[in-house]
């Protein structure tokens, strides 16, 4: 193996034979590898350097390789090699930046930029004042690309590039800030509008700026723009839509200037073949604008795979307009399709057109799919009326188990909360033993009793049904005897704790936690704390605990707070969610006995509880986990430490200086931004539109 | 021509049969001795085919180490315990029930007008009903919280038990009368009434799952006949342990004809009746039991 062979292939393999050799010896082959012709060679070779970081004689060698020179591919290799030198890159970088050339200098740029180091900004900054344009408008890029270390003063510092004399410096600057999420406010916004050069940027960051008064312009810009400053037009109004109502409504009254050649303009856009992304935007575009005939293009391409989800958003945006085309699609659509019209159709209507959507929601009860009935339920649910309670509950008797089962209960307890009387009579003609037992038992849960007499009565009902073979009548009794049956339904809920099925055993469990006396006392308290220490069931045991918890009783406190420090790691995560219905004061100390657990998701469960406490001393506990063995639990204290603000920037810059792991220095990056207070507009890069 | 489903793997060595066996015994606390190596093949090798798996040493792994294991194992339990029994069985025991510890029971419980049985292994429920039947048919508790309580460790079986849906053979040593009276006839059999049915409450319990199971809250007798049989030592005296916490001092416990507590426990009193030897709690507890507990 030689790194002069003729084979790249040994070329390579004596390239990564270096990491083995001295660095001081190394470092004139790994030089000669950076320089290669082969770029797998030069790969081989970032990655030795890297190992070998932090020898000096490698970074004095890789800094020399920023000077002038014919190979190309030894000084981006170098660039790439020095970020692994961290703070001695920097220092290097800057103590050399007088000998070299403007290439040179426009290289030692992105090298500083790669290093994501804050030290990197002061030298940055003497290299805005460079006499080579490329080489400012490099540092100012470099700069955006640092702005998570020192998000505050690179911001600062980009802010003040809007008025550099070099058009290229203010255009780099103003990309830069939207990279950053820098939302600027309208008055300079308009101040640039009347730069040419840095028209296009301008327009994105009036997208970002969420200020109404972008509208007109924006609209305009699109009336008159082509190619590239339509697009960027586009986007730019699809970002204004998407930063709140009072926007998108600014943005589709402006649109009414919009003439019809240029209307159609904006629908031919959708489909025009095109690289990327436009006919997306385009389609997206429609819907913000609110265009007349938007509804219809949009709606066909609820079938088309790469423009669904953006019809859905455009949909959104059309509003109740739309609602019509959407039924008529569902009409003609395959089950999946027809399923999802329905539910967009209910998000879409308004009054004027609800009884529309109801009309089409009972015929999709009949329908032979599944997901269609799903559908039809959650649709009553939303624009049903009491007359529909019967058609809803025949409906969810053909589906013995499952989600349907589910939606069907859900949608028939909304109803029956919003038109008590006729659920009332539902409920009452129910007759004991048969299916509609369990259409009665969602009907008490929901009005409370008495619905067939008194509370004994009721109660009565619905321990009876508990002997039914029909596992969910047993399951919907439990929910109701939970909801309304006091001291009277705790033996039957009791014994259901033995069911067969395991889904009414644990709704069995729930419905104990739920229990409540007359004056409010917890009274399966003594049945939940011994079914957690002697059940050999698992799943009863997890779901006892979080019903524990649910009680907010005092008494469940000494049962899930040992859990939480030392028990089994699944157990140790429930115990910490069921803590989450006490008071802050209660729950603190026991959550912070969650950080010792060996665990790591017992860990994460626990700092991710602290998170929603007020105690100011969840920071202190954030700083130490930053320090934790586990890089995840390292970048989830990261995270809610950048979610806290305040003076938490040390200990993540602290961090930042000796973190290896990528994901966890990005997690602080990111939390070092957010404490800096940037703010982020919904769509801070170009073309990033989906996924949302 | 075919001889069997069964392969020439799929034979029980003496090997599997201990893996198996121990396996149950550890979940369920449920002891088969060698003998039983017959009824493990001849019960399990459904399950094995089914699975795909080509000996009983890869059922155990599965049993052991699958994601599914668990239930696969509960299965496997349910199908070793089902046994088949039928109403009014055990007929002398159940006279002796009716004529002496009813008639006591009412008295003793006049007060607080409530009676609780539980059918302990209570498998399709015929043994439940059985008593259900017996209580209704004594005029002694009308109007009274009475309440049968019956018990599997088999899911299946618990779930016939609640549809309380039997064929001929339960009924023979049934009689017509009570058949009549006590049963509707419907396309799948014969089904129990409601007013039968509604003082029934079925559950899923492993015996072994210790005497603070709570099913059966306190009661007044506990019929446990031909299962203490699946049980090792160490393991019946843990289920009696659990029955003593749930009878009520004075409360009943009734084996099957070739079961005692011999050798098992001293706490409970051996009281003679007309018909049969049934077991007693002690209205006072003795002091080291009540002690220990």
């Amino acid at each position: 193996m030689s790194l002069d062979a003729e084979d790249p292939e040994e070329r390579r393999q004596a390239a990564a034979a270096l990491r083995d050799v001295d660095p001081e010896q190394a470092a004139p082959g790994v030089m000669q590898a950076l320089g290669d012709g082969d770029w797998r060679v030069r790969k081989e070779a970032v990655l030795v350097a890297a190992a070998l970081s932090p020898a000096p004689a490698v970074l004095r060698a890789l800094v020399f390789a920023l000077g002038p020179s014919e190979n190309v591919g030894l000084r981006n290799a170098a660039v790439e090699a020095l970020a692994s030198f961290g703070p001695d890159a920097v220092d290097a970088v800057a103590a050399t930046l007088a000998s070299l050339d403007a290439d040179g200098r426009k290289l030692a740029a992105e090298a500083l930029s790669r290093t994501a180091q804050a030290t990197a900004v002061p030298v940055l900054r003497t290299l805005l004042r460079d006499p080579d344009v490329n080489v400012a408008v490099a540092a100012v890029e470099a700069l955006s690309e640092l702005g998570a270390a020192r998000a505050e003063e690179v911001e600062l510092i980009l802010r003040a590039s809007l008025d550099a004399q070099s058009g290229f410096v203010r255009l780099a600057a103003l990309d830069g800030l939207g990279k950053l999420g820098v939302v600027l406010p309208w008055e300079r916004l308009d101040r640039l509008r009347s730069d040419p050069l840095v028209a296009p940027a301008i327009l994105a960051a009036m997208g970002r700026s969420g200020d109404e008064r972008a509208a007109p312009h924006l609209v305009e810009a699109l009336a008159r723009g082509n190619g590239g400053t339509l697009l960027e037009a586009l986007r730019a109004v699809v970002a204004l839509a998407r930063t709140g109502t009072a926007q998108l409504r600014a943005v589709q009254g402006a649109a009414a200037v919009l003439g019809p050649d240029q209307r159609r303009r904006l629908l031919a856009l959708v489909d025009e073949p095109a690289d990327g992304d436009a006919p997306l935007v385009a389609l997206l575009a429609l819907g913000a604008l609110g265009l007349p005939e938007a509804p219809a293009r949009v709606i066909l391409a609820l079938d088309e795979e790469a423009l669904e989800g953006a019809a859905e958003e455009a949909l959104e945006w059309l509003g109740s307009r739309a609602v019509t085309g959407v039924l008529e699609h569902a009409r003609r659509s395959e089950p999946p399709k027809r399923a999802a019209a329905i539910e967009i159709a209910v998000r879409l209507s308004e009054d004027e057109n609800a009884p529309l959507v109801r009309s089409a929601a009972l015929s999709a009860l009949e329908d032979t799919a599944p997901e269609v009935v799903r559908a039809a339920f959650g649709a009553l649910a939303v624009v049903g009326d009491g007359a529909d309670l019967s058609a809803v509950a025949a409906a969810l008797l053909r589906f013995p188990t499952g989600s349907i089962r589910r939606a069907g209960e859900s949608a028939l307890a909304v109803l029956a909360a919003r038109f008590a009387e006729p659920a009332r009579d539902l409920a009452q003609r129910a007759q004991p033993g048969s299916p509609e037992t369990a259409i009665a038992a969602v009907v008490i849960r929901v009005l409370g009793p008495p619905v067939r007499g008194s509370l004994a009565e009721d109660v009565a009902f619905l321990a009876a049904a508990l002997r039914s073979a029909t596992p969910n009548v047993r399951r919907a009794s439990l929910e109701a005897l939970g909801a309304i049956g006091g001291a009277l339904a705790l033996e039957p809920i009791s014994l259901a704790l033995y069911d067969e099925e395991l889904d009414v055993r644990l709704t069995a469990v729930r419905a104990l936690g739920r229990l409540r006396s007359a004056e409010g006392e917890v009274l399966g308290l003594p049945q939940l704390i011994v079914l957690v220490e002697s059940s050999a069931d698992p799943e009863v045991v997890l779901r006892a605990l979080l019903s524990l918890g649910e009680t907010a009783d005092n008494r469940a406190l000494p049962i899930l707070r040992p859990l939480v420090r030392s028990g089994d790691p699944k157990a140790s995560v429930v115990a910490i969610e069921a803590l989450g219905a006490f008071p802050e004061s209660r729950r603190f100390d026991a959550l912070i006995d969650g950080l010792s657990h060996p665990a790591v998701e017992v860990v994460k469960a626990a700092l991710r509880a602290l998170g929603e406490c007020s105690d100011a001393r969840v920071l202190l506990h954030f700083g130490v986990a930053l320090d934790h063995e586990a890089w995840d639990v390292r970048r989830l204290a990261a995270d809610l430490l950048g979610r806290c603000g305040g003076a938490v920037a040390a200990p993540l810059r602290a961090r930042l200086g000796v973190e290896e792991d990528p994901l966890v220095r990005e997690a602080i990056a990111r939390a070092l931004e957010r404490v800096a207070g940037v703010r982020r507009s919904l769509s801070p890069t170009r073309g990033s539109y989906f996924p949302r | 021509m075919t001889l069997g489903r069964v392969s020439p793997h799929a034979q029980l060595g003496p090997e599997e049969f201990r893996l198996l066996r121990d396996l149950v015994y550890e979940h369920a606390g449920l002891h088969f001795d060698e003998d039983a190596t017959y009824l493990f093949e001849r019960r399990l090798v459904e399950r094995m085919e089914a699975l795909g798996l080509d000996d009983f040493y890869g059922y155990y792994k599965y049993l052991r180490f699958h994601p599914q294991g668990g239930a696969e194992l509960e299965e496997a339990i349910d199908r070793l315990t089902t046994k088949e029994t039928y109403l009014f069985r055990q007929e002398y025991q159940l006279r002796a029930f009716r004529d002496q510890i009813l008639p006591e029971l009412a008295e003793t419980n006049r007060a607080r007008q409530r009676l609780a049985v539980w059918s302990a292994g209570c498998a399709t429920g015929e043994e439940a009903y059985t008593i259900a039947i017996l209580l209704l048919e004594s005029r002694l508790f009308a109007s009274w919280d009475i309440k049968v309580v019956g018990s599997d460790i088999c899911k299946a079986s618990v779930a016939s038990a609640r549809r309380g849906v039997y064929r001929e053979t339960a009924f023979r040593t049934t009689s017509d009368d009570f058949r009549n009276r006590y049963f509707m006839q419907n396309g799948a059999g014969w089904e129990v009434v409601p007013d039968a049915k509604k003082i029934c409450h079925f559950g899923q319990l492993n015996l072994m799952d210790g005497g603070r199971a709570l099913m059966a809250g306190q009661v007044d007798v506990i019929f446990c006949r031909n299962v203490l049989i699946y049980f090792d030592v160490k393991s019946r005296r843990r289920v009696i342990d659990g029955f003593y916490e749930r009878l009520v001092p004075g409360g009943y416990l009734l084996l099957g004809h070739s079961e005692s507590l011999l050798n098992l426990t001293t706490a409970f009193e051996l009281c003679h009746l007309r018909e049969d030897l049934v077991y007693r709690k002690p209205r006072v507890g003795p002091a080291f039991l009540e002690g220990s507990r």
